[in-house]
């Protein structure tokens, strides 16, 4: 009992500041739906590994966040493949989709051209605003590594962008557009 | 395009720029269904940072949901909210004085007013013997809640000087810790127990469950 109503306290006292930073890291890596769904599991896995919590609360957390998103994702997978399946015996009629248009879609094309690591480690330095120590405890690997890779992976997006045609805060509409 | 030039584009095109922060209430319940939803919380599997949580645990399937449960543990303990009361009868409303009869309600109105201060609560397991030192223990119903004021009608008085109507309000809740500040609910019933002018939170204060209503039984 004693143990129980301490361990709710540690948990809330830890949970509720990470809540809004995790919304918007899976807000940048997912839908909706999938974000509150995987959001849920997230918070679960963190009071169930209350004793685990190392000092650098927040890149643990988003490494917990990560690997249920990737856990999401694959059963997303499994369901799509089976959609798939019906769409090919039974297709639905054509509806418009829904999703947004990304602000920056040159960018978003760019940054989907690195190998997915690489990629991860650009959001995690730009949009989660984490640093090379913080990345290594998010992503499970070396902060000199996370170095090397973060300062590889700039130069291949300036590349991509360059590729893609514009040049830095420069959002021209693109010919030949491949997505 | 320096790094600098390269980040400023990329928080530019931030998918979660536009991403409107959940109601406390939700923050709250979130974080109840986390507890309550995994009774028996697992031993740590690795320590390891690189695996931050094996994908078998990961996959333990999807969160059920305990609505009723979650309820009843909501409200103070569940976030760390202090309150403090900040004045003690500091209002009296005065009814008629030809307003006479088996009315409910009182003839003078006298009103304590909380406030809900900052600060994270630190959580010890409630006793019958440190709730009875209470000055100020009351079971009440919330009546309404307007402008970030709850106001709670008082049923019973178990310590304290006679009060009729305590308001509780969240102060800026520009805390995380005050979170859980909104749980009130208009026409639940709460029991509420302040000492050295701050409530008493952490399984002293929250909605009137049968565990609670035992405690302030044993107390008082």
């Amino acid at each position: 009992m004693v143990n129980t109503q301490a361990r709710r306290a540690r948990f809330e006292e830890f949970a509720a500041p990470l809540i809004e930073p995790l919304r918007r890291f899976l807000a940048r890596r997912t839908d909706p739906e999938t974000a509150q769904d995987v959001l849920s599991e997230t918070l679960l896995v963190c009071w169930r590994r209350l004793d685990d919590v190392p000092d650098e609360r927040l890149p643990w957390a988003y490494g917990v966040a990560r690997h249920c998103l990737a856990n999401a994702e694959r059963a997303q997978r499994r369901q799509h493949r089976l959609l798939a399946r019906i769409r090919a015996i039974d297709p639905p009629s054509e509806v418009a989709a829904e999703v947004a248009e990304p602000p920056d879609e040159r960018l978003h094309t760019a940054l989907g051209r690195l190998r997915p690591l690489d990629a991860e480690i650009v959001r995690l330095w730009a949009w989660e605003d984490l640093g090379p120590t913080e990345i290594a405890a998010t992503t499970g690997l070396s902060a000199n590594a996370v170095s090397i890779r973060l300062h590889r992976a700039r130069g291949r997006l300036r590349e991509e962008l360059r590729k893609l045609g514009d040049g830095a805060g420069h959002d021209v509409p693109e010919e030949g557009r491949r997505l | 395009m320096t790094d600098d030039d390269l980040r400023a584009r990329l928080r530019n095109a931030d998918p979660a720029a536009g991403l409107a922060p959940l109601p406390p209430e939700r923050v709250t319940r979130l974080l109840e269904d986390s507890m309550t939803n995994d009774l028996d919380p697992s031993p740590a599997g690795t320590a390891d940072p690189a695996a931050p949580v094996s994908p078998r645990e990961a996959e333990r399937g999807p969160v059920p949901r305990r609505r009723a449960r979650t309820a009843r543990r909501l409200a103070f303990a569940a976030a760390g909210l202090v309150v403090g009361v900040a004045a003690v009868a500091v209002g009296a409303a005065l009814r008629s004085p030809d307003d006479s009869g088996p009315d409910v309600r009182p003839a003078i109105l006298v009103v304590t007013r909380i406030v809900a201060g900052g600060g994270a609560a630190k959580c010890v397991q409630p006793s019958a013997a440190t709730l009875a030192a209470a000055p100020l223990a009351f079971a009440g119903t919330v009546d309404e809640i307007a402008g970030g004021t709850a106001v709670l009608k008082v049923t019973h008085l178990y310590a304290g000087t006679g009060t009729d109507v305590v308001e509780v309000a969240q102060s800026d809740g520009n805390s995380e810790a005050l979170i859980g500040a909104t749980a009130f609910e208009p026409g639940r019933a709460y029991l509420v127990a302040a000492t050295d002018g701050r409530a008493m939170v952490c399984g002293y204060s929250g909605l009137a469950t049968p565990e609670l209503q035992a405690l302030y039984d044993a107390a008082f």
